[in-house]
């Protein structure tokens, strides 16, 4: 049976992987509640993000989280042009033909990733992501901490330029109704690309908290996509509040399930709630009915 | 309306453009001599390609030398399948290099002679990403559409067992390593399928044997945990057998699936445990994973084994100082006195600037082999072939190979030890070439 210790250690390692979840699932959250748009490419927004810092610390021995500022604006110039020549023009046409599109760039990703990279497993470090300190007998690992505060800070910013700004409103009004938005003067197509901008720039932070916390590789982003979309619909698409309470709400449940059953349940008992919750509240914790 | 139409006629043409841009690319991906086929999405070959071509190291049973191939020499189609992409990527590189070296050796030396022809060998390679079921898709689809006369298999037995069965059931030679030979034997009577490795009893003997020397500074208790693969429960029942044999307090440690990213629960109880003593089995993605989160919350055992995905440079390379001290159990090194190791080493570091892989030689070997039976056969006869690999009997750069009724052979098996980056044989005495780090650094 878990001990108090074992318990407190769950948690604090749950909310730390949670805030992870968070950053990772809030650029799908974004494409989803404004462009109605499941990303495929998602994960491997995400694995550009490692990518960016590992040949940042190669070359120029940046820390990864100072190559962050660079991964993010990367990640952006890479999504732009794609949603806003490939996506835009097909995002009138249902849903199936904006969803194949992304996932050939899935597919043209992961082998540039390979042709640059290699197929090896790479992983970043630096001295705060093998750091702890110890409170009575809890050992609290840095990189948890810092993960939980990445993923809280995020999303309380993209909270604010949601809530607080020009753009903001534009995708807000994107969202609600993008035809009445063109009607006064939203140039809709611009923001629907800024969006899949901001939601890859926000991928490639996660994955460079991936990067540190775990290791990737080129076809590693299918993963987090899977967790990612769990998180949207626990908390409910278009909800930064829903995103992030998701997050954490999931990696709880995953960490303190597995203190109980092992880490081979880990995954099982995070879904199984998931499914649980979609069955009982399908626009998810904090979203609104008939979001799907 | 008609800036709609011209909107609307763009979409098409924008999904071609990114059909032909992802074509364009796998196509780009099958570089080099070899032919890089795949069933499912675009696949690149495994980089650095060998492109030296010296004679064929080390065995004595290479072809008879024809001379210069002419440039119209007929082909010897050979099939490999590899995982060249996802967790068992790491394998599947080296294997692909290795292979592709012995191959450029025999078409340095002449190529093969089938038939009284000189013909030159090609491999043609199938990635089956790291998954069984592709695996075996890739196989048959060599045997029926390329019309390969044999097949040289993939790394570990998720993969390499279900191809080695789809080549049973085609009845074509089929010869791999990697595969720790009582999982390969406990899954049918093999009639096509060859494999050389090591024992997982003779490996489990070898990491404990290697501690041996320094069990009485420890606390005698050894954590024992393997994922849900195929060669998982097989290593753990030799692991307990061994723990008790020498003397020491198993623990078993719940097993987890393949691709496991967080390891929370499994540490916090290694702590809870506090064995100074931990032999995990994974793949290289999660042991890199649960290296740093063990270091993270403060969790240092005396002696960690890590067992399979730690072989790999990568391991060493993705941890940096964190690798220092964690031992695998493997079976091959430049440094053993096998016929052409020292120069295969030397070879693979002016490739690929790093420090080899202990799977290298035994897949530059495999393909050795299977080459020296189609030429002693002399035939594209698949019976013939087979028949010429179940005689093998020979010292190859991998070391003796001599495969038994159940068309195994034994490898020996060695530990080996992370150290500054390098991978130091610690076990056994006669072979070694650096002392054990103790404890954990």
């Amino acid at each position: 049976m878990p001990t108090g210790t074992n318990i407190l250690n769950a948690i604090i390692s749950g909310l730390g992987i949670g805030g992870l979840f968070a950053v990772t699932a809030l650029g799908l959250s974004l494409a989803f509640g404004v462009m109605r748009l499941i990303n495929i490419a998602h994960g491997e927004f995400m694995v550009l993000g490692g990518y960016v810092a590992f040949f940042l610390g190669q070359v120029a021995g940046l820390d990864p989280l100072v190559s962050v500022l660079i991964a993010v604006v990367a990640a952006a110039v890479v999504a732009y042009p794609l949603q806003h020549f490939l996506l835009t023009p097909v995002m009138s046409r249902g849903a199936g033909a904006p969803l194949l599109i992304t996932f050939g760039i899935s597919v043209v990703l992961q082998n540039l990733f390979i042709q640059f990279f290699y197929p090896e497993v790479r992983s970043l470090s630096a001295g705060y992501s093998q750091a702890n300190f110890t409170v009575g007998t809890i050992t609290v690992p840095i990189i948890y901490l810092i993960s939980l505060g990445i993923g809280v800070v995020v999303l309380a910013v993209a909270h604010v330029a949601i809530t607080r700004t020009t753009f903001g409103r534009s995708l807000r009004a994107s969202a609600e109704d993008a035809a009445a938005a063109a009607v006064v003067g939203v140039n809709v197509r611009r923001v629907h690309a800024l969006t899949y901008a901001v939601a890859a720039a926000a991928a490639a932070i996660g994955g460079i908290l991936v990067g540190l916390m775990f290791s990737f590789s080129p076809t590693s982003g299918i993963t987090w996509l899977i967790t990612g979309f769990a998180v949207v619909v626990l908390g409910g698409a278009g909800s930064i509040k829903g995103t992030l309470l998701g997050g954490l709400i999931l990696g709880l449940i995953q960490s303190l399930g597995a203190t109980f059953t092992g880490d081979g349940w880990r995954t099982f008992i995070g879904y199984v709630v998931f499914l649980i919750v979609l069955s009982v509240r399908p626009q998810g914790l904090f979203g609104r009915k008939g979001s799907y | 309306m008609v800036e709609k139409r011209i909107r609307l006629r763009r979409a098409p043409v924008c999904v071609l453009a990114l059909v032909v841009l992802a074509l364009v690319l796998g196509v780009a991906g099958c570089g080099g001599d070899e032919e890089t086929t795949t069933t499912a999405a675009p696949v690149t070959t495994a980089p650095p390609a060998s492109t030296e071509t010296t004679a064929p190291a080390g065995s004595s049973t290479t072809a008879p030398t024809t001379g210069e191939l002419p440039a119209d020499a007929p082909e010897l189609l050979i099939g490999v399948d590899a995982s060249l992409s996802s967790f068992l990527a790491p394998f599947g590189a080296y294997q692909t290099w290795a292979q592709q070296a012995a191959v450029d050796d025999q078409n340095a030396a002449g190529g093969i002679v089938i038939d009284g022809i000189a013909h030159r060998v090609k491999l043609v390679v199938y990635d089956d990403k790291s998954d069984g079921n592709v695996a075996a898709a890739n196989v048959d689809t060599m045997i029926t559409k390329d019309k390969v006369v044999a097949v040289l298999g993939p790394i570990v037995p998720t993969v390499g067992n279900p191809a080695a069965l789809a080549a049973e059931r085609q009845k074509i030679p089929y010869l791999m390593t990697g595969n720790p030979l009582e999982v390969f034997r406990e899954v049918t009577q093999w009639e096509w399928a060859f494999n050389f490795f090591v024992s997982l009893a003779d490996g489990a003997d070898t990491v404990f044997a290697s501690v041996d020397s320094v069990k009485a500074q420890t606390n005698g208790k050894v954590a024992l945990c393997v994922d849900n693969s195929a060669d998982g429960p097989g290593q753990l029942e030799g692991w307990k057998a061994m723990a008790e044999q020498y003397g020491w307090t198993a623990v078993e440690m719940p097993a987890f699936p393949m691709g496991t990213t967080d390891f929370g629960s499994l540490v916090d109880k290694l702590k809870t445990e506090a064995c100074d003593f931990a032999c995990i089995m994974a793949d290289t993605p999660d042991l890199v994973a649960l290296r740093k989160q063990m270091d993270a919350a403060g969790h240092k055992p005396k002696l960690l084994q890590f067992s399979r995905g730690a072989q790999v440079q990568q391991f060493a390379d993705a941890l940096g100082t964190l690798a220092d001290g964690v031992m695998h159990f493997s079976y091959w090194s430049p440094d053993l006195p096998y016929p052409g190791a020292a120069e295969l080493g030397k070879r693979y570091q002016e490739s690929a600037g790093q420090s080899i892989g202990q799977i290298v030689g035994p897949e530059y070997a495999a393909a050795q082999i299977l080459l020296a039976a189609i030429a002693k056969a002399g035939t594209t006869d698949a019976t013939a072939i087979r028949d010429a690999l179940a005689a093998t009997d020979d010292t190859f750069v991998c070391g003796p190979v001599k495969f038994a009724e159940d068309h195994t052979s034994v490898e020996p098996s060695l530990q080996f030890q992370w150290q500054g980056g390098k991978a130091v044989i610690v076990w056994t005495e006669d072979v070694k070439n650096g002392e054990l780090l103790f404890p954990l650094p």
